[in-house]
């Protein structure tokens, strides 16, 4: 790590370090202090590097530094020095030491090794609401004068004493408040020796701890341990998991299922009107086909498909993560990757995946070991993100459900669902051990996983949160590309080379080679096409194919599927389409990503290979298969 | 006896730690895994392994693999906190 510490805000006011355990709400405050929006999340590590932004107290402006969570700084691990470095760096004016009042004696200890490293530190106590619910009572004032530091109680989630938190800063900073020299002395004389170091840290923290604390309810955590016992147990553990999935599945093809017909139909009428205002207008049919059968359609497409499940699946997908569920995932799932050689966060990772393999790839930060982490990141895209949910939705409704959509049928859908997803799971374990075996050899190393409290998620600022920070996010991130490759799916389609267009040219070159995987050229196109977003797989299909059958209007599933069928789909089709969606080179993002974290254009080019070769050679075998029990 | 091989949710003491692994040996401590801490055993994965522990407040789960290096002893009844 270098010395160096390069900010943009430095010049900005006082520089300020915010550390603290993982997953103690360092990144509310940070959010509450700064106004930005750093995403969080109930499980530890969420944040990975360093983010910064500026607060205003009193004409004074701060630059806090939002370090990464760790739970000490003495073993060396690549966050901890970052942490040890910026605290101890020149920059770094003061410390802010956030901790959970839920778990206050493990969160000590990171503060009495702060204060060995900075005397100009202040005690954040957060969640103290938490605590409060728990029946735990915490002497503030008798924390403080044992710690010899200024402590501030706060709920930072309900916005409370961080008025007071930046007041004990203002002080600490502008050293009206100092460390109380005796304690400082005391933690200086302890330095020589790091076992007896650690030790005397962490008995210090219990005594003081038995000192401040009362458990007015001794079982304060009765409830999370019996919660436990059901999420994480032999006989429902996994069970519940898979419900989980299936019901998420559910209510998001149930739930989006009117608003997605009722856009797309919108889209049809307003592009009757655009194309009534093109002729009113004698725009040249080039420009029309280009602007409203090019752009407009494929971006309207875009919205009515991804629009409406994304709005439902992330807010979901946000509440179980709040709720503390995904560490008891990693838990529950540990052994499979341990006996694949990896880690078990690396089932954090893959969530995240579920949301964006951009977001996922960027998560594997949380795993220590350089080797764990080049598995999490290759096999991340075996999990399908939220753009490729819509492409695996509607061909399981389209193809073996029925396009009726009731409540059973969606049922289906969903466990359909449920079932490709577990397939994508049960492909990353295999991968894993098979990179454990071949090109990352090499035995489990150790790690540990906090599980942390169950929190009850806010319900509306999650709500709020996940459409507009990430729902809206990624679908304007697909629109950007959705409309240049409208443009691009259009010209291809109308500009003629001989006697048929480029499209034609060059689906029919591919053909051959889509039809050994039991696709066909447009379908293989589309995904080709798709490599900025996969948003846009299922709107360049539809265009490719609408472009060979020019009278056709496309606004119902019905109708997709009499056009999938009119171009010779068959279930080994849709079957072989399904497959190819979760096998096959990850987005440009998600690359872009890998090769950012990866510093390497060979691990880059391994994570585009593995499951592009995983795809192609599947589906050739599965309509060989089919071909060969003549089963279509 | 070795940490790892606890089945009941008793309290007990660890007395030794000796992890091969000098990171994840000063981790453990971190995390109140040293002499003297005291432990508990609060939930078991559908696998038998990872088990997770209640240490300083915090549940922790770590793989059997690496529970074998911490030993630990039982917690005389009458002195459960």
């Amino acid at each position: 790590m270098p010395d160096e510490f390069i900010l943009q805000n430095e010049k900005n006011g006082h520089v300020i370090s915010l550390a603290g355990n993982p997953n103690v709400g360092k990144s509310t405050v940070f959010n509450q202090l700064t106004g930005l929006k750093q995403h969080t999340g109930n499980w530890p590590g969420k944040t990975v590097g360093i983010a910064e932004g500026t607060s205003q107290y009193k004409n004074k402006y701060y630059c806090l530094v939002d370090l990464p969570g760790t739970y000490s700084l003495s073993s060396n691990s690549e966050e901890e020095e970052v942490a040890q470095d910026f605290i101890q760096s020149d920059l770094s004016e003061a410390t802010i030491c956030v901790c959970d009042a839920t778990s206050l004696e493990r969160n000590l200890n990171l503060v009495l090794q702060i204060m060995q490293l900075s005397d100009k530190v202040v005690v954040c106590v957060n969640l103290i609401d938490e605590a409060r619910k728990k029946g735990i009572e915490i002497n503030i004032e008798k924390l403080q004068s044992l710690l010899g530091v200024p402590v501030i109680a706060t709920a930072a989630r309900q916005n409370e004493g961080l008025d007071n938190l930046m007041s004990a800063l203002d002080k600490v900073v502008s050293e009206e408040l100092k460390m109380n020299p005796y304690m400082k002395k005391a933690l200086d004389g302890l330095k020589e020796n790091q076992e007896e170091n650690t030790k005397t840290l962490l008995d210090r923290a219990t005594a003081i701890v038995n000192d401040v604390i009362i458990f007015t309810n001794e079982d304060y955590n009765r409830r999370d341990r019996k919660l436990d016992k059901i999420l994480t147990q032999k006989l429902t553990g996994i069970p519940i998991m898979i419900l989980l999935l299936v019901v998420v599945f559910w209510l998001t093809i149930q739930g989006a299922n009117a608003p997605s017909n009722t856009l797309a139909s919108m889209f049809g009428t307003i592009g009757v009107y655009l194309n009534q205002f093109a002729a009113s207008i004698n725009m040249p049919e080039w420009l029309r086909g280009a602007l409203i059968d090019g752009i407009y359609n494929v971006l309207s497409t875009v919205i009515s498909v991804m629009l409406p499940p994304m709005a439902i699946f992330f807010p979901l997908f946000t509440l179980l993560e709040d709720f503390g569920y995904l560490p008891r995932v990693a838990f529950n799932l540990d052994k499979y990757f341990a006996n694949a050689g990896a880690c078990g966060k690396q089932a954090l990772t893959m969530c995240m995946g579920f949301g964006c393999n951009a977001a996922g790839v960027t998560g594997t930060r949380i795993i220590n070991s350089p080797r764990e982490k080049l598995i999490a990141i290759v096999t991340n895209n075996f999990v399908p993100c939220n753009g490729r949910f819509p492409i695996l939705i509607s061909i399981i409704t389209m193809f073996f459900v029925g396009s009726s959509v009731s409540l059973g049928s969606s049922l289906l859908s969903a466990i359909l669902l449920a079932g490709t997803v577990i397939l994508g799971i049960l492909t990353t374990f295999w991968i894993s051990q098979l990179l454990s075996k071949t090109i990352l050899k090499g035995v489990p190393s150790s790690f540990t996983l906090e599980m942390p409290p169950y929190r009850r998620p806010q319900i509306g600022s999650v709500i709020v949160r996940s459409i507009f920070d990430r729902a809206l996010f990624v679908l304007w991130r697909a629109m950007i590309v959705a409309a240049p490759a409208g443009l691009v799916i259009w010209i291809m389609a109308n500009v003629m080379i001989g006697d048929s267009s480029i499209l034609t040219w060059v689906t029919g070159a591919i053909d051959p080679f889509a039809r050994l995987m039991g696709l066909d050229g447009t379908i293989l196109m589309a995904f080709i096409l798709g490599l900025p977003a996969n948003e846009i797989v299922i709107p360049i299909m539809v265009m490719g194919y609408l472009s060979k059958s020019t009278l056709f209007e496309f606004d119902s599933l019905a109708q997709f599927k009499t056009l999938l069928l009119d171009n010779g789909w068959t279930w080994l089709t849709a079957v072989n389409t399904i497959l190819f969606t979760i096998y096959h080179w990850p987005c440009s993002t998600a690359l872009l990503t890998i090769y950012k974290e990866t510093k390497s254009a060979k691990w880059t080019w391994i994570s585009f290979l593995v499951p592009t070769i995983m795809g192609v050679g599947t589906t050739m075998v599965v309509t060989f298969l089919a071909h060969l029990f003549q089963l279509v | 006896m070795e940490l790892s091989k606890l089945t009941s949710n008793h309290s007990v003491v660890v007395t030794k730690v000796a992890h091969p692994d000098a990171q994840m040996q000063q981790r453990l401590m971190d995390l109140g895994f040293y002499p003297g801490g005291v432990v508990k055993l609060v939930l078991v994965s559908p696998k038998k392994d990872p088990k997770a522990f209640e240490v300083r407040g915090t549940v922790i789960a770590i793989r059997n693999e690496d529970a074998k290096y911490i030993r630990v002893e039982l917690k005389e009844k009458n002195d459960a906190r």
